[in-house]
């Protein structure tokens, strides 16, 4: 159902011009319906303080029904935080981006969702299988089946 | 927004009502101001389905659930109130049984793989038992007792005959010798209200039939019937087995050999290297200390073991088959051999009987059709295996023995012997001066 996906994004896209992004979100680019980039920080007396970030949204054809792939962008300039559920190369580990997904949720959200996810974290490090991960990993987080097994963070 | 105004209806407001509805699932919104104007420009019709806000196309509700959910067990909920939404279906009753179907095949699956080896190892052991019985009594007499192919075998035949691998099995193990011994009796019941014995239709070589009446009794023949030869399986196998396990404590107990003190009964526990049978796997305990512990240690049965065991087992057809027939080559340089196994009347045109009465279904296979009158006699073939294969057995065991028994000869007769300080500096020995 492309049609629903399109008018929902045209929709998201036209709130965010209007009514602007959350605090500590900035939108990098939303060109086309395909993939969206926005920087991220985390503001206030965090553990990331004065870091920034940037999420990579990449929209399905039949989003919202399935939910989009974000993932940290890791390039020359861009770098993962730190943080027992974001793994080195980018990918999340979050169940709202998972099984737990809904079209009641958007990217805003999920945006919002991810920045409180980093103000609560109270020890910089990596998930415990971050080296076998990242060596295995596929291309993209969805095709992974993550282990939701943390509500605290 | 009219939050500050009481709603002026009697009736509860429903999704129609509101005058700005957004779909949660695709976002869009319409604004109306009275409630007849909708109804004609909605393209899809709207939804209320849960106990919070969130309202909702229906076309964009059914297509999150189908994509979310293959049955509608348990039902769709709202992400936000959780409440189960209620949905009006067709669900024949024949979509319910193909829907618990699926959800069942799994279970389906496996049962038909289990049915499927389960029935693929029947065809193979009853192949295989048609093969060792045609090899065990020869082809004449297996023609005779269960004809020419499966569609001549009586209904029996396909119970008894993939019986006989593991029939073959039970009687090489020494743990089961109670098992064995009612082995016979074991299948026997009901095959015999299948049996046709009397069935005057069964004439597999066209031969006579004799009245039932000729049928009872022990009727000793020689040389003796496959019926008789199985049924006398085992107690001539418990036999041997006393005679050998008594051989083997007399000779292998510690105490024999070297020192003769005759003792026999009570070396039981303390055989020293001893040769156990245990579910028909000769195991070997070198242990001097050979007590209970070591024994149980030395059980050991892994796959090589259980795979000679089982081998050795479906071989003895093979075995018992070219016995008789290195049996039948040497009696024709012996006379006395050659009556011995009955060679001699074969060509005599005499009928002789099969001795029966002993109506066992035995090794797993009830043999039918005793008692009749043959117009021409038959090469015993069994017979001869059936010598073969004790003989074969008895020198093995005696082989056997005899290499476990020159193995506990030759630690026995160690001794190290003893040199003299050659070489060794002398200063820094401690000696008696």
């Amino acid at each position: 159902m492309t049609t629903i996906s399109k008018k929902r994004l045209a929709k998201e896209l036209r709130e965010l011009q209007t009514h602007g992004p959350p605090t500590g979100i900035a939108v990098v680019s939303a060109e086309d319906f395909e993939c969206w980039l926005f920087t991220i920080e985390v503001l206030g007396n965090t553990l990331y303080e004065g870091e920034k970030f940037c999420l990579r949204f990449r929209f399905p054809g039949n989003y919202p029904i399935e939910s989009p792939e974000v993932t940290f962008v890791v390039d020359e300039k861009w770098g993962a935080p730190v943080h027992p559920h974001i793994y080195s190369n980018g990918h999340i580990c979050a169940s709202i981006l998972g099984n737990e997904w809904s079209p009641v949720l958007s990217v805003v959200s999920v945006c919002l969702t991810l920045q409180s996810m980093l103000a609560s974290c109270t020890k910089k490090q990596r998930p415990q299988d971050n080296d076998r991960y990242v060596l295995h990993a596929p291309l993209s987080p969805k095709k992974t089946r993550f282990h939701y097994d943390d509500d605290t963070v | 927004m009219s939050g500050t105004r009481r709603w002026p209806h009697a009736r509860v407001p429903d999704v129609a009502d509101l005058r700005t509805r957004e779909c949660w699932i695709c976002k869009e919104d319409e604004t109306f101001t009275t409630r007849g104007q909708r109804k004609k420009d909605s393209l899809s019709k709207w939804i209320h389905p849960c106990k919070c806000t969130l309202v909702a196309h229906e076309s964009c509700l059914l297509e999150w659930i189908a994509r979310t959910q293959q049955t509608l067990d348990p039902p769709p909920q709202c992400p936000q109130c959780n409440a189960p939404f209620v949905i009006a279906t067709k669900r024949t009753v024949i979509l319910r049984a193909l829907d618990w179907i699926d959800a069942k095949k799994g279970t389906i699956v496996n049962v038909l793989i289990v049915t499927g080896i389960t029935s693929g190892l029947l065809v193979l052991s009853t192949a295989y038992g048609v093969h060792a019985l045609r090899m065990l009594v020869g082809k004449e007499m297996s023609r005779y007792m269960i004809g020419n192919g499966p569609e001549d075998w009586p209904i029996e035949a396909w119970i008894n005959l993939p019986l006989i691998p593991f029939a073959l099995m039970i009687t090489q193990t020494a743990r089961l010798d109670p098992f064995v011994l009612s082995l016979p009796f074991f299948v026997s019941p009901y095959v015999h209200a299948l049996n046709s014995l009397n069935d005057p239709e069964f004439h597999p070589l066209g031969a006579p039939v004799l009245p039932s009446s000729a049928h009872d009794g022990l009727m000793m023949a020689f040389p003796p019937s496959p019926q008789l030869l199985i049924a006398l399986i085992p107690p001539v196998k418990l036999l041997y087995s006393t005679l050998r396990q008594g051989l083997i404590r007399m000779l292998m107990s510690p105490s024999a050999g070297g020192a003769r003190s005759g003792r026999l009964g009570a070396a039981d526990i303390d055989v020293g290297p001893q040769i156990r049978e245990e579910f028909g796997l000769r195991v070997q305990v070198e242990d001097e200390n050979g007590n209970q512990q070591n024994w149980a240690r030395g059980l050991v049965l892994n796959g090589t073991t259980i795979g000679a065991f089982v081998t050795y087992s479906l071989s003895l057809p093979l075995i018992a088959s070219v016995s008789g027939h290195i049996l039948r080559f040497l009696a024709n340089y012996s006379p006395g051999l050659r009556t011995f196994l009955a060679l001699d009347s074969i060509p005599q045109p005499t009928p002789f009987l099969f001795g029966t009465g002993v109506r066992v279904a035995t090794l797993g296979l009830h043999l039918r059709g005793p008692s009749q009158l043959l117009g021409t006699g038959m090469d015993p073939v069994w017979w001869r295996n059936t010598v073969g294969l004790c003989l074969f057995t008895v020198t093995k065991d005696a082989v056997e023995l005899l290499h476990a028994w020159l193995r506990r000869e030759e630690k026995r007769s160690r001794r190290i012997v003893s040199r003299n300080f050659t070489g060794v500096d002398l200063g820094g020995l401690d000696l008696i001066m």
